[in-house]
């Protein structure tokens, strides 16, 4: 068990202006990113800014849990294979979720561990990270707002390992929609 | 901190439906990818020759095929987690659905359907990262199995035929229209495959083991390679190995048949290892099976060097390469460690160091 101090957090729904919100970190708006990498690299920049920070350091690790990736650029390159026997080149890679971890170095300048991974239960994203050896982590729950009822979210932490003779920290909450994650500043997992 | 070892592994691939047949198959000379599609969109694939390909139902052959491929492990136990790396998961199930997926469909559809399909009890991952995901499950896995929360995991990587892979790949100018041609001067891109493969990872000592690895995601070109991200992939990997680049003595390099990727990844070696140790490469005989592909070509190299069946290199490198494939297995104690490259389209670059403990 080891116990992780929260440098920064992104929690909060996406408010209605998170795109120009994402332009501003930016510098300009982006080009060639599907909907839930936009919506998955606005929550990660908040959540940097929260913490302080514009990069993550060298070794760290970034994780991005999602039930339902990129789901409106897949049924979108899906609907263009229908029709015309390929999808645009753009398209298809907006379909793949991994692409938001080569837009988040791109953003970012950085460069390291970085993967997106599915679970049902969304700790276990935090626990599977927790588990390596990284000491400096950046976690990411992105689901877009899609067309069958998925309820938008892009929720992060930025979270580093503490000494273990750091002070007795509580237990990690539940999932990472608990208001419980607000006022904690460190916890134990 | 434990040790990682791969207990057993079970591959289905487009060689044979086994990794004995498989190692038969590519000892007689392998085999010649099939054409799949109708010009001008059709493109070769490593498809994996059962009987049921054809059959419309996408999840039963899924579910034949993971069967067989976890059944080559044996006894294995259930209640360990399981990482499934998959790219391209079940679209091939609902691509020409004219509704798309379902209205409840989500990534983990295929990851639950697995669970059932082989009554497993214990948690089920998805991993993808492209390419690499093969690579991020096994490293997640080791990491579980190192920190002492797990003693066992199966990685599970699946990669079957589907035409928005093909046409996705196809529309990005990225594929061959003949056998791929790693590292040949005309080498013209790449030919995906089929694959199951199921790597056993647990904590008792076996032959093979995961002495170090590393994942570097480079944000420098979301559809290529990058040297720098290589380079920095082998020192960290080497690193936590706690070896240097004189220790490796065989190379399993990435080598899709790409004209860029293939050498970024030598240059990207070359600022590592001042002299290249031996290499090889696997995906002129399965295809590049994405997803399953770090999974798939390391339980097929951990056989041929069991065996001594080695792939033979299927044509001459291109002179300003300066690098060819070794026409037969390093002898030991050359080859004790290796190390298995995947690189990846969205900048992903990963190697594992594997000791050969035998």
């Amino acid at each position: 068990m080891s116990q992780w101090q929260i440098l920064g957090r992104w929690l909060a729904a996406p408010p209605a202006d998170w795109r120009d919100r994402l332009v501003a970190r930016l510098g300009s708006r982006p080009r060639r990113l599907g909907p839930w990498c936009e919506l998955g690299l606005f929550g990660a920049l908040e959540c940097l800014a929260d913490a302080g920070e514009t990069r993550l350091p060298e070794a760290a690790l970034v994780s991005v849990a999602s039930l339902h990736g990129p789901d409106r650029a897949l049924r979108d390159a899906l609907a263009q294979l229908r029709e015309d026997g390929l999808p645009l080149p753009l398209g298809f890679l907006q379909s793949q979720p991994n692409q938001l971890l080569a837009h988040f170095c791109a953003a970012t300048g950085w460069q390291g561990d970085a993967r997106t991974l599915g679970t049902r239960a969304p700790l276990d994203a935090l626990r599977i990270a927790t588990q390596g050896a990284a000491d400096e982590l950046l976690l990411g729950w992105v689901d877009e707002d899609g067309k069958h009822g998925h309820v938008a979210c892009s929720r992060w932490l930025r979270l580093r390992r503490q000494p273990a003779d750091a002070s007795a920290a509580p237990p990690c909450p539940g999932a990472p929609d608990l208001p419980a994650w607000l006022g904690l500043d460190a916890f134990r997992l | 901190m434990r040790g990682v070892f791969l207990q057993r592994s079970g591959l289905v691939c487009a060689l044979g439906a086994d990794l004995p047949a498989a190692l038969a198959c590519l000892e007689a000379g392998g085999v010649t990818p099939a054409r799949l599609g109708t010009p001008p969109q059709a493109w070769p694939c490593f498809t994996i020759a059962d009987a049921s390909a054809a059959a419309p139902d996408w999840y039963a052959r899924a579910r034949r095929l993971i069967r067989a491929a976890v059944a080559q492990c044996g006894e294995v136990d259930r209640r360990a987690p399981l990482f499934l790396a998959s790219c391209s998961l079940d679209v091939g199930a609902f691509e020409d659905a004219t509704t798309g997926p379902g209205a409840t469909h989500d990534c983990l559809v295929l990851a639950d359907a697995v669970r059932a399909w082989l009554d497993w009890q214990g948690p089920v991952h998805w991993v993808s990262t492209a390419c690499t995901s093969s690579h991020n499950a096994l490293l997640a896995a080791a990491d579980g199995i190192r920190a002492g929360a797990f003693t066992h995991a199966l990685v599970l990587g699946v990669e079957l035929h589907n035409r928005f892979s093909s046409a996705g790949f196809g529309a990005l100018q990225l594929l061959d229209v003949r056998r791929p041609r790693p590292l040949a001067a005309d080498r013209a891109g790449l030919v995906l495959g089929e694959a199951v493969a199921a790597l056993w990872l647990g904590d008792a000592s076996a032959r093979w083991r995961l002495a170090g690895g590393a994942n570097v995601v480079s944000g420098a070109d979301p559809a290529g390679a990058s040297a720098a991200a290589v380079a920095a992939m082998c020192r960290l990997a080497l690193a936590q190995a706690g070896l240097t680049p004189a220790d490796i003595g065989l190379i399993k390099l990435q080598a899709a048949g790409s004209p860029a990727n293939d050498a970024t990844e030598l240059a990207g070696l070359r600022a590592v290892f001042a002299t290249l140790p031996a290499l090889t490469t696997l995906k002129a005989e399965i295809g590049h099976t994405l997803g399953a592909s770090g999974a798939a070509e390391l339980a097929l190299l951990c056989a041929c060097l069991e065996s001594g069946v080695w792939p033979r290199p299927r044509a001459a490198a291109e002179p300003a390469l300066d690098a060819a494939f070794a026409s037969r297995p390093p002898e030991a104690p050359a080859r004790r460690y290796l190390l298995a490259n995947i690189l990846g389209f969205g900048g992903g670059h990963s190697t594992l160091v594997v000791e050969d403990c035998a």
